[in-house]
């Protein structure tokens, strides 16, 4: 019985393809073996026939002609577009989610700052965002300066409140000095809120800019706890950040808003703007949330008109949007507390127009997603 | 296939150039052997005639690329890349062929038989053919391959590792099974073949 080594030797040795050992060794076999031979000849008889076969007559002609010639340049347009578009979209697709999901994920980190503002509100400690950058006195504060008082157990003086869904502590932001507020230099201000005068008159105090805070340096009297405080709050709070709305007290604060990234000032609007009676008020629990009480006074003239001069946001919410009826303006200037209580005014629809932008962007990445993958079959299949 | 041509060298130098003509000339000469070898490899004239077809344009568009030597092989070789090609997208999505169908007539050409034979010899020089071609189709490819290059086409084992992309010693087992094979097949048929052929190794 021929192995398949024997049968490899003899078809090597059919073509002269062994050397001269296994030659020898071969045909030595060969004088001895008669299966050897049988095989060796019906190999023999098998090649010859394979080798006598004759080739196939074309069927046709396989010249080429002048479109076959051109057919490289265009089969390579052809695959290559499908291909192209699909790697394009596929760059931007992740290119747009990346950027949307960075944006939700920093959206959504600020939400707990809020919230730990609530929470150490509860435990009074007073921490101010560094956009509303407040600052605490005592009762009185010197005329020209931006004083910041809490208020405890006091309905919130203001005209206006915020609607808010939660009971977050009330800040209040209104004129505390005595017989008017600070006068506030306010160029480009970046957040710019009117204050209604506390003691009824209905007239525009002041503005509160950060800018203007920044120039006005802290009472004497001020703790220095809640300077600490107020110096150590995120600019994750400020109105100022990308993508960063939230966390501030804007959004259904009546009469005002905040500024957004591309903003050029903020708004003091409706007729609140006109009449400089802007006021924040959460509707929270006003016997456990303190309230801020921010004195100023002057800049009348300034803030009616920026007032007028605003652009209004048009996802904010209007005025109308926002009752009223559970604030009391008050005369009398609320008391202090030891501790300031953060702004954690919370809106009914927080910021919704910010979010919009990573959403599209999202939106737009799965759509091109999508397309990447369409394109992409469609290259398989013409391949 | 047909032999070299004399002005080979200059007809593709002139293809080289740019002449289509040129180019030409040289599928008419070697255009059966391609379509030859494309058949046994596919096994049915409507894929051979496509595979032969898409290795001329193949090799016009990389003319270049050849680097001398024989042209008869780089041909072969681009048919029998072509053929492997084909044969894989066939593999990922199965289809049949019209010709393939019960009752199909094929469109191959005949083969080129010898002038002197009488219609007894014709027919029966076409069964012996047909089943060598059976036999032959029978086989794994990559050994069906290696026998059509080596026994029908008379390229050496070097040429052969250079088309097939195996080593020599593949070649040579994989045309020794492949012999093999087709001679165990055609004894299975050796009533078919006229007495000179028969390969019975039993007297």
């Amino acid at each position: 019985m021929l192995t398949d080594l024997d049968y490899e030797l003899l078809s090597n040795y059919l073509d002269d393809a062994l050397d001269s050992v296994q030659r020898a060794d071969l045909e030595t076999r060969l004088n001895d073996e008669a299966e050897l031979r049988r095989e060796l000849e019906a190999l023999r008889g098998t090649v010859a026939l394979i080798n006598a076969l004759p080739p196939r007559k074309a069927p046709r002609n396989f010249t080429l002609d002048a479109r076959m010639a051109r057919r490289p340049a265009a089969a390579r347009r052809t695959f290559f577009s499908p291909v192209l578009v699909s790697a394009l979209s596929a760059a931007a697709a992740v290119l747009l989610i990346g950027f949307g999901l960075l944006s939700l994920t920093s959206n959504q980190s600020a939400a707990p700052q809020a919230v730990s503002f609530g929470a150490q509100a509860q435990q009074g400690v007073a921490q101010v965002p560094t956009a509303s950058p407040l600052e605490k006195t005592d009762n009185g504060i010197d005329d020209g300066s931006l004083a910041l008082t809490t208020t405890e157990e006091a309905p919130s003086p203001v005209l206006g409140t915020v609607l808010s869904d939660t009971e977050a502590p009330t800040v209040d932001l209104l004129d505390q000095a005595s017989g008017g507020g600070a006068l506030l230099d306010t160029e480009t201000p970046t957040v710019s809120l009117l204050f209604n005068q506390p003691n009824g008159s209905g007239e525009p105090t002041g503005t509160f800019s950060r800018e203007q805070q920044d120039a006005q340096p802290p009472p004497a009297s001020l703790p220095s706890d809640a300077v600490a405080n107020a110096a150590t709050l995120s600019d994750e709070n400020t109105v100022d950040a990308p993508f960063f709305a939230p966390s501030v007290p804007v959004g259904t604060i009546e009469g005002y808003t905040t500024g957004f990234p591309g903003a050029e000032s903020n708004v003091v609007q409706g007729q609140n703007a006109q009449t400089g009676a802007a006021e924040i008020a959460a509707q929270s629990n006003p016997a456990v949330a303190p309230t801020f009480v921010l004195p100023t006074q002057g800049a009348l003239a300034n803030l009616a008109q920026e007032a007028a001069q605003a652009t209004i946001i048009t996802a904010m919410p209007t005025p109308t949007e926002i009752s009223t009826e559970t604030a009391t303006p008050t005369d009398t200037p609320v008391p202090p507390t030891p501790s300031l209580e953060p702004t954690a005014l919370r809106t009914s629809e927080p910021a919704s127009s910010v979010e919009l932008t990573p959403l599209v962007s999202l939106i737009a990445g799965i759509i091109l997603l999508l397309v990447a993958l369409v394109f992409y079959l469609r290259s398989r299949r013409d391949a | 296939m047909a032999s070299n041509l004399e002005n080979e060298q200059a007809l593709i130098q002139s293809a080289l150039r740019g002449s289509l003509d040129a180019f030409n000339s040289l599928v008419l000469h070697y255009q059966d052997g391609v379509y030859s070898l494309a058949y046994r490899i596919m096994e049915d004239s409507a894929s051979a005639a496509d595979a032969a077809q898409e290795a001329f344009i193949t090799a016009y568009r990389r003319l270049e690329t050849y680097r001398g030597g024989s042209f008869r092989s780089w041909l072969l070789r681009i048919t029998t890349n072509t053929c492997y090609d084909e044969l894989r997208r066939r593999k990922r999505r199965p289809a049949t062929a019209l010709d393939d169908l019960p009752g199909a007539e094929s469109d191959d050409g005949p083969s080129l038989a010898a002038d002197t034979e009488t219609p007894e010899q014709a027919v029966q020089q076409a069964e012996l053919q047909q089943a060598i071609e059976q036999c032959i189709g029978a086989l794994q490819l990559d050994q069906r391959t290696v026998l059509l290059l080596s026994d029908v086409e008379g390229l050496n084992y070097q040429e052969i590792s250079d088309i097939t992309g195996a080593n020599l010693g593949t070649v040579k087992s994989r045309l020794s099974r492949a012999r093999l094979g087709v001679r165990r097949c055609l004894q299975a048929v050796r009533e078919l073949l006229p007495a000179e052929y028969r390969l019975n190794n039993e007297d």
